[in-house]
């Protein structure tokens, strides 16, 4: 049984999006995805989740530079839905500045910063962080 | 005994005579009394009581205190010969002024003459006649003339005023005192005409006097003249002499004069004119702007350099007031200030002012603003500076412009590295996810001969653009993450961590950094510079000698030097200098050269506020002195 039932992969560049879903899969990572091009379609489509009392994903892949809603105003907004579920949520970033790393140390809710480009060792890196992390 | 009865027929027997003389005397103002030693008796006639206003009943024979009451009291003493003791030379006679209160309580002047008629047996003095004059008008008058007489002589006396008199007919010629103080000659000088002339100063002072003597004595002119003249005591002295002719019989007779001591009013304003002719010329021929401003800020002069700095003429400058070519935005300042000045509370002030050109251009200056004030301390005027300082207004505003435009380059130029970094980033990260892909996924593809060449290619991209990113990354950091570190413990460090390297070309690195000094640097910085310092110096070493590379650190004033020497192969600075710390140059045909590292080693240094130096010698070695800040409390 796979420890990941649904991943969130938030990301405007959809080579990302295409390149990293198909790692995911040859890695048989999950189930299933649930992708957004943005932070606030993203914030949308999960809160309507909510609202309906649908599956969430148990992780989300969020980039930082985004249009509309960028990573850190979704999870400025994010941060503050009441929700039962642990979401786990990995940035995963083209971004090398130390100052966005220390930024994102400053959220709980996100557990690690993944540079890009993405490989498949770095899914398997994810895969294995989040089972460890599930069992505790 | 018979003068004394001789004295009382007089006042007694004969009436017609007796009413005579008694209306002359009244007339006179002249009245008779006797005295008796003996009895002290007093008996004034009725004419005496006329005189001080006194009827017969008022006061009738009385004794000597009584009348002594009336004297005034410091003349009192001139009576004392009427009491005894008496006083062994006193003739008999006696005469003297002396006051005595009116019945009106007026003090009146009288004169009186008085003698002893009769003697005792014993040769005492027994009956003193007198008659008494009033004189009180003539008295006054006469101490009026003192009065003035002294106060002439005073008011000579301080104004240095003499006078002089030139008897033409017996050639005589008096001076006053004053006169004789200012030739400075004794008491009892007297000159005559030659020597009087020769206390002139010889030439143009002595000749001027000789001509208008002349004419003052042959035409009548008279003369009011300033001179100088050589005194007793061979000073130079400046007077005034004014000269008057008296004429008889179409003759002149006598000319007298006066003579003043004007050496010192003289000298004053001799000195002030100097003092002004001193200022008037500073002021006209003056580089800077200068002008007087009068208190209601007209202007009352102004000086070339000033219309030159304006572009007006005098005439147009001073119709015109200050607002007229003042900038309009320093108006307000200007006139805070000169309001300020007025009321007493500053001095002067000095402020940087645009005026305005007659032909509209702005000029800069540095103005200086002084109140003159009188002795009593009121203000007379302003005098004014202005300095041109256009030029250097220019200069600093290209400055200032220049700074600008750089500061908007490096702004540019750092958002464009963030931007080509952060997109080429995310663009060469995907090319290397696909690539990835492209070999689990479709192993066929990857067999391609193609295939591990456009990976290469890709790896190499991703690297330039991480280059790339730390170099814009550099630039946005700063002191805050500056800490004390031991300077030869990293030295150690970064040996340790290339210990094969050092190995595999036996290379022999001496560390002589003091163990006690500290530098305030970013840690994984100063790792990444001694790093690339130390394997630069294994790449380029010379293939003739055997590799040595010292490492050591010297404290100056405001750095801790860190230099690291080699005996490689040396850069030729004349031809590389400037290039050296460019990006992506190399000076050498080596196989590892990729010349990105020195250019993000000075850019790290110089991101700690250090700078980086180099000393080579082609086929001798290379020294780099890299200056890191001391370490900070």
């Amino acid at each position: 049984m796979k420890k990941i039932d649904i991943a969130c992969i938030v990301d405007d560049d959809p080579i990302f999006v295409y390149g990293a879903k198909r790692m995911m899969e040859l890695a048989d990572f999950c189930n299933g995805f649930l992708i957004f091009n943005n932070g606030q379609d993203a914030l949308l489509q999960l809160k309507a989740l909510i609202d309906s009392g649908q599956d969430l994903p148990d992780l989300i892949l969020l980039d930082l530079n985004m249009p509309i809603m960028d990573g850190w105003q979704f999870l400025d907004n994010f941060t503050k839905i009441k929700i039962d579920k642990k979401i786990i949520i990995y940035i995963v970033s083209s971004s090398i500045d130390p100052v966005d790393i220390e930024k994102s140390k400053q959220y709980a809710v996100v557990s690690n910063f993944v540079v890009k480009p993405i490989s498949v060792d770095k899914v398997k890196d994810i895969m294995k962080d989040v089972t460890e992390n599930k069992l505790k | 005994m018979q003068e004394n009865s001789h004295i009382r027929f007089d006042i007694s027997s004969n009436i017609s005579n007796t009413k005579i003389s008694e209306k002359l005397r009244s007339l006179l103002k002249v009245g008779i009394w006797k005295y008796n030693f003996q009895t002290q008796e007093v008996i004034f006639d009725t004419s005496l009581l006329n005189v001080l206003g006194y009827t017969t009943e008022m006061l009738k024979a009385q004794q000597v205190d009584d009348i002594l009451k009336l004297i005034y009291p410091r003349d009192k003493k001139k009576f004392d010969f009427l009491k005894p003791p008496f006083s062994e030379d006193f003739s008999g006679k006696k005469s003297f002024e002396f006051r005595i209160l009116h019945q009106n309580r007026n003090w009146i002047w009288a004169e009186n003459n008085c003698e002893i008629v009769s003697y005792t047996t014993d040769k005492k003095p027994e009956w003193l006649v007198g008659f008494i004059q009033e004189i009180t008008e003539t008295k006054n008058k006469e101490l009026l003339l003192i009065k003035y007489e002294n106060l002439l002589n005073k008011t000579n006396e301080v104004a240095s005023i003499g006078t002089w008199e030139v008897d033409l007919v017996d050639m005589k010629i008096t001076w006053s005192e004053v006169t004789r103080n200012i030739h400075e000659v004794k008491a009892g000088y007297t000159p005559n005409i030659e020597t009087a002339i020769n206390f002139y100063k010889e030439g143009s002072h002595r000749d001027k006097i000789a001509v208008l003597f002349n004419k003052c004595i042959s035409e009548g002119t008279q003369f009011d003249d300033e001179f100088v003249i050589i005194t007793q005591n061979n000073k130079e002295k400046w007077v005034r002499s004014i000269g008057i002719p008296v004429f008889e019989k179409g003759n002149c007779v006598k000319v007298y004069g006066v003579f003043q001591d004007i050496d010192e009013k003289t000298k004053t304003l001799k000195k002030l004119a100097d003092t002004e002719e001193k200022f008037r010329k500073t002021f006209d021929f003056a580089g800077n702007g200068m002008a007087l401003v009068g208190m209601d800020t007209t202007w009352l002069r102004v000086n070339q350099s000033l219309c030159n700095m304006l572009g007006y003429t005098k005439e147009e400058l001073l119709n015109l007031k200050y607002p007229d070519f003042t900038h309009p935005e320093d108006l307000e300042n200007d006139t805070i200030l000169l309001k300020e000045a007025l009321k007493g509370n500053l001095d002067d002030y000095e402020i940087e002012k645009r005026f305005l050109h007659k032909n509209g251009k702005v000029v800069w200056t540095i103005l200086t603003v002084s109140i003159v004030r009188d002795d009593q301390g009121d203000p007379i005027h302003f005098v004014s500076q202005m300095n041109d300082i256009s030029n250097i207004k220019k200069a600093e505003k290209k400055v200032k412009d220049l700074l600008e435009i750089t500061k908007d380059q490096n702004d540019r130029l750092l958002n464009f590295a963030h931007i080509v970094s952060h997109n080429l980033r995310s663009h060469s990260g995907n090319l290397e996810m696909l690539l990835d892909l492209m070999e689990v996924d479709t192993p066929d593809v990857a067999a391609n001969e193609l295939f591990p060449l456009l990976k290469e290619a890709v790896g190499q991209l991703d690297e330039t653009v991480q280059n790339l990113n730390e170099v814009a990354v550099l630039n946005t950091k700063t002191e805050l993450n500056l800490v004390n570190l031991n300077l030869n413990n990293f030295v150690n460090k970064a040996i340790t961590s290339i210990r094969s390297l050092v190995l595999d070309h036996s290379v022999d690195i001496e560390n002589t950094v003091d163990e006690a000094i500290k530098v305030s640097a970013i840690p994984a910085y100063l790792d990444s510079i001694i790093l690339n310092f130390l394997t630069n110096a294994i790449k380029y070493q010379s293939a003739d000698r055997f590799p040595v590379i010292k490492v050591s650190a010297a404290r100056n004033e405001n750095y801790v030097v860190l230099s690291i020497e080699d005996n490689g192969l040396g850069i030729d600075l004349q031809a590389h200098g400037k290039k050296l710390f460019g990006m992506y140059k190399t000076f050498h045909q080596h196989k590892d050269s990729r010349g990105l590292g020195l250019f993000i080693t000075k850019n790290q240094i110089e991101a700690m506020g250090g700078k980086v130096d180099v000393v080579s010698q082609v086929n001798e070695g290379t020294t780099f002195n890299i200056y890191l800040q001391y370490e900070k409390n």
